[in-house]
Order: C-alpha cells, then structure tokens, then sequence
C-alpha cells in the first residue's frame, strides 16, 4: 500500500529538503534512512535465500513461503526507506548493481542448523528488535507522513520476526535447538553497532530525532536491552534454547558501558 | 504497543504459525519455560570457525 502524504509534507520526487528538520539534524535522519535503505536491500536479498533454502530443506511451505514475501516487503521497505532518505536531502538514487550477502551462520553447522541459525539472527533477534523500535518510534511521531512510512514498515516487520519464531518452535518441537545456546552471543555481537554501548556526542541524543524516525542514542540502546531481556531472552528460553551466554554477553556490555571513560 | 506484550504478539504469535503450519502440534509445543537452564552450553565456542564477518543479522533500525 503506498503511503500517502499530507498537503503539508513534502511532495514525492521534489527533492525539496525535509523543511522541519533542524539543520544540525539533518545529516542524522539523511544517515539513518541511507543505512536503512541499505539493510532493507540486503534483507530482500536474505530471505530470498532462505526461502529457498527452507524449500530445499523440505521444511514448512507455509514458511518458505512466509520468506519469500518478506523478501517482496523488503524491497518496498528499500523503496521506501530510500525516498525518505531523499525527502531529507540525500542527493543517491537507487543502485542498480546486485546485493550479495555473507552466510552469518559457522561453517562447521549442518545446513539445517545454518538455517535456523540465520533465521533466530535476522528474525527472532533483529527483526524483533526492529518491532520494538518502530513501536517506539511510532509512540513518538506526530507527523502524519512519517507515522505512515513507520505503520508500513511495522506491519509488515511483524511476520518477518514471527516467522523466525515459528521455525524455531518448528525445530524445537523435533528436539533440535540446543546448540543455539552458545551461539547466540556471537549473534549479538554481530547485530549491534560498533558504538551502541558507547557514550556519544549531545546532538545523538536530541529527542527531536524521534520526529524524524531515529531514535536519540540512548533511547535506542536502552530499547535494545530491555527488549532483549523481555522479548528475546524469554522467547528463546521459552524453545529451550540456554541464554547463560546471553545474559552474560549483556552484562559484561553494560558493565562496559559503566565503566569511567 | 508495548515491548512486553510484543513476546505475545511476535514470540506466541510465532509459536502459533508453526502450529498451524504443521510442524508442531499445540500439545508438543514449546511451553517449558526455564527448562533449558540445566542444559547448559554446548560449549562450541561461537562461530570462529564460519570465517564470516558478523554472525548476526544487520538492524536497520
């Protein structure tokens, strides 16, 4: 469904600089969308292969299926994502050459295992992670266009992480998750930016951000644990997967982050 | 929405599209909360050996 915007907001295709935006925010939101928009390729990219991959491992045609329109949602959240970078004053168009995307899961897993491996990364972790901050995001928005962009964005985001969910309950019920336990620290360690847990110059933390779809920094780091400890970690517990080495990643972060710098 | 009662939404809801896709019945399902705490790990030591660059998907948000 395209997202329609208010006589107010900017027009589709004028370039015309977000005209709301502090200028010294600009560049923020400008980065945000350009980085969004890149994540959204690779992820239309990734679910593509995991459809695939799920197909050929016989596993639930509901769920290869489920992957493959993530990957259709996906690009539209590209298109999207890109356009608001735009509106905001990126000057990039669309690139035309292809997306590859690394295998995240150890070598030394079976394929099965690789599969689920890649689908608790990218679904039961960072597409439950991206629900709690559009839902966030979504709290904070006044503006009808951007609320429109992030409602989008949201409903689709719901079924990419339930599908992670759903395969992982899928493989449970055949008794085969055990081994995700030590692993899921290495999952983090790969989902999060390299500064999430570090102290950050005072305009990343203007609370202003949140009308233009970013979460100041602060609000985003404390998003991400507490939704690790309310949603993920219990999630994953809830398959029998052991978050011991979780838990512990996350505490020696914080303790990090405490630490006098 | 609230973060809390996205576990019911995305966690349950999960759970509940792989009931009704068939590959677990609700009986067999996954409610043993806790019970993997006397597994412990697998002591596999992460995935050092995947020679990837991250192990974990890319939030875009």
């Amino acid at each position: 469904m395209p997202v329609s915007k208010r006589a107010e907001e900017p027009q589709a295709g004028s370039r015309r600089p977000y005209p709301q935006c502090p200028e010294n925010l600009r560049p923020v939101a400008v980065e945000a969308w350009v980085f969004r928009w890149q994540v959204e390729l690779d992820a239309e990219v990734r679910f593509a292969r995991l459809s695939q991959r799920l197909a050929n491992l016989g596993g639930p045609k509901l769920l290869a299926e489920l992957a493959q329109r993530a990957s259709d949602d996906e690009r539209r959240h590209a298109t999207l994502c890109l356009e608001v970078a735009q509106e905001y004053g990126y000057p990039g168009r669309a690139a035309t050459s292809p997306v590859t995307v690394p295998e995240i899961a150890p070598r030394r897993l079976s394929e099965r295992q690789k599969v689920l491996y890649e689908l608790v990364a990218s679904c039961c972790i960072t597409e439950t992670e991206s629900m709690s901050v559009l839902t966030t995001l979504l709290q904070a928005a006044k503006g009808q266009w951007m609320k429109s962009v992030l409602q989008e964005i949201a409903r689709d985001e719901v079924s990419h992480s339930r599908l992670g969910w759903a395969f992982l309950a899928s493989e449970h019920a055949a008794g085969s998750v055990k081994f995700l336990g030590s692993l899921i620290p290495d999952m983090l360690e790969g989902t999060v930016t390299e500064g999430l847990f570090a102290r950050v110059k005072p305009y990343l933390e203007d609370p202003e951000l949140l009308q233009h779809g970013v979460l100041p920094h602060s609000t985003k780091r404390s998003i991400f644990v507490q939704t690790l400890r309310d949603v993920v970690f219990p999630g994953l517990e809830y398959h029998a997967v052991d978050t011991e080495p979780a838990r512990a990643w996350l505490s020696q972060k914080m303790e990090n982050l405490a630490q006098p710098t | 929405m609230r973060v809390r009662k996205l576990f019911q939404v995305l966690v349950l809801g999960g759970a509940a599209l792989a009931t009704s896709a068939g590959t677990c019945s609700s009986a067999s399902g996954p409610p043993n909360i806790g019970a993997n705490k006397a597994d412990g790990g697998m002591g596999q030591g992460g995935h050092k050996d995947a020679g990837v660059e991250k192990g974990g998907g890319t939030p875009g948000w």
